[in-house]
C-alpha cells in the first residue's frame, strides 16, 4: 500500500514538473518574442538565421558583424 | 558588412540556439566578426563603442587577408595567422603550440613578442589547470599555492600575463603561496600589484589586508619566543 502510495506521489510530481517546463518553455518562447521587438532591430537589417548570415556574408564578399545576446533571464 | 542577430532562447528544439557555445562563447553579450563559413575572425575588445565595433571588423578583415596569403605559402602571414589564432583563443594546448612556433620562419621581432604574451597566457591556464579541475574542497589552497610557486618564479622572469582576468589569478594564486609560506614581502609585493590594477575590489584587499596583520603579528611572535 505504502509502495503504491509512494508510486502516486511520484507520478504526481513528474506531472506537476511537466505542467511546470511547459510553461517555462511558453514564457521563454514569450520572452523571446519581446526580445525580438527591441528598437535596435527596427533600424538596420538584422539576420536572425545563421546560415542566411552566412550566405549573405557569401554572396557580398562581406564579414559577419555578430551579436549574441539572450532572452532568459538567470 | 552582414549583421546577425542571435538569441539564446533556452528554447527547446529551436535550431542552433546553443551557437554562442558552439562558436567557443560563454558570455552575454558576446560580439564578433566571423567571416562567411562562420569561423570567428575577431573578437570585441575594449569599449562596446562605434569605433570599437569598427576596430573589431578591421581587425576581422586583416585575419582573412592574413589567411589568403598564408594559404599561397608566405610565412609571415602563417605566424601571424597563428598569433591571432591563439588571441581568438583557437590553440590552448601549451605543448603543442610551442613544437608549432618553434617550426616557424621569418618570425618578426614584434611576432615575436605578441607570441610570448600568448604563451604566458597559456602557461598560465596551465599551470591553474589542477587547481580549476579538483572538486577536493581540502586541497583547494594547497593546489592554489602549488600554482602561485610557479607564478612567482614567472613572475621574477617578468614572465606577467596583461589581460586583466589572467592577471587578477596570476597574483590571487601567488598571494596565497605567500601565505602559505608565511612570505610577507612577496604577499606585500601581489597585494600592491593587484590593488594597483583592481582598485574598486576594496572588499577582497580589506580581507587580505587582515590576513597579512595575522603574517606579521605570527612573525612577531617568533621572534619573541626566540
Amino acid at each position: 500500500m505504502a509502495a503504491l502510495r509512494s508510486a502516486a506521489i511520484a507520478l504526481t510530481f513528474l506531472a506537476a514538473a511537466g505542467d511546470v517546463l511547459a510553461q517555462d518553455q511558453d514564457q521563454m518562447k514569450r520572452n523571446l518574442d519581446k526580445k525580438l521587438e527591441a528598437e535596435f532591430l527596427k533600424k538596420a537589417k538584422w539576420i536572425l538565421e545563421f546560415d542566411e548570415a552566412k550566405a549573405a556574408a557569401k554572396k557580398d564578399h562581406k564579414l559577419i558583424f555578430a551579436y549574441f545576446t539572450r532572452s532568459y533571464s538567470t | 558588412m552582414v549583421l546577425f542577430l542571435h538569441i539564446t532562447a533556452r528554447i527547446e528544439g529551436r535550431k542552433d540556439d546553443g551557437l554562442l557555445a558552439t562558436i567557443g562563447g560563454s558570455y552575454f553579450p558576446y560580439l564578433v566578426a566571423m567571416d562567411d563559413a562562420g569561423k570567428v575572425v575577431a573578437l570585441m575588445d575594449g569599449d562596446r563603442t562605434a569605433d570599437g565595433f569598427r576596430a573589431m571588423m578591421k581587425s576581422g578583415k586583416e585575419y582573412v587577408d592574413w589567411r589568403t596569403k598564408a594559404e599561397k605559402g608566405d610565412s609571415v602571414a602563417k605566424t601571424e595567422v597563428f598569433i591571432r589564432d591563439m588571441i581568438l583563443g583557437e590553440i590552448k594546448d601549451l605543448e603543442a603550440a610551442t613544437k608549432q612556433l618553434a617550426a616557424m620562419k621569418n618570425v618578426s621581432k614584434d611576432q615575436k613578442t605578441r607570441i610570448d604574451e600568448q604563451l604566458v597566457l597559456l602557461e598560465v591556464q596551465d599551470v591553474l589547470k589542477p587547481w580549476r579541475e579538483n572538486r577536493e574542497t581540502s586541497k583547494i589552497q594547497e593546489l592554489h599555492a602549488a600554482a602561485g610557486k610557479t607564478f612567482l618564479e614567472m613572475h621574477k622572469k617578468g614572465r606577467v600575463p596583461k589581460a586583466e582576468r589572467p592577471f587578477g589569478d596570476f597574483y590571487s594564486a601567488i598571494l596565497t603561496h605567500a601565505e602559505v609560506e608565511k612570505d610577507i614581502p612577496v604577499f606585500e609585493e601581489a597585494l600592491k600589484l593587484l590593488e594597483e590594477r583592481f582598485p574598486k575590489a576594496q572588499k577582497f584587499f580589506d580581507a587580505k589586508r587582515k590576513v597579512l596583520e595575522k603574517l606579521k603579528e605570527d612573525k612577531a611572535d617568533e621572534k619573541k619566543d626566540k
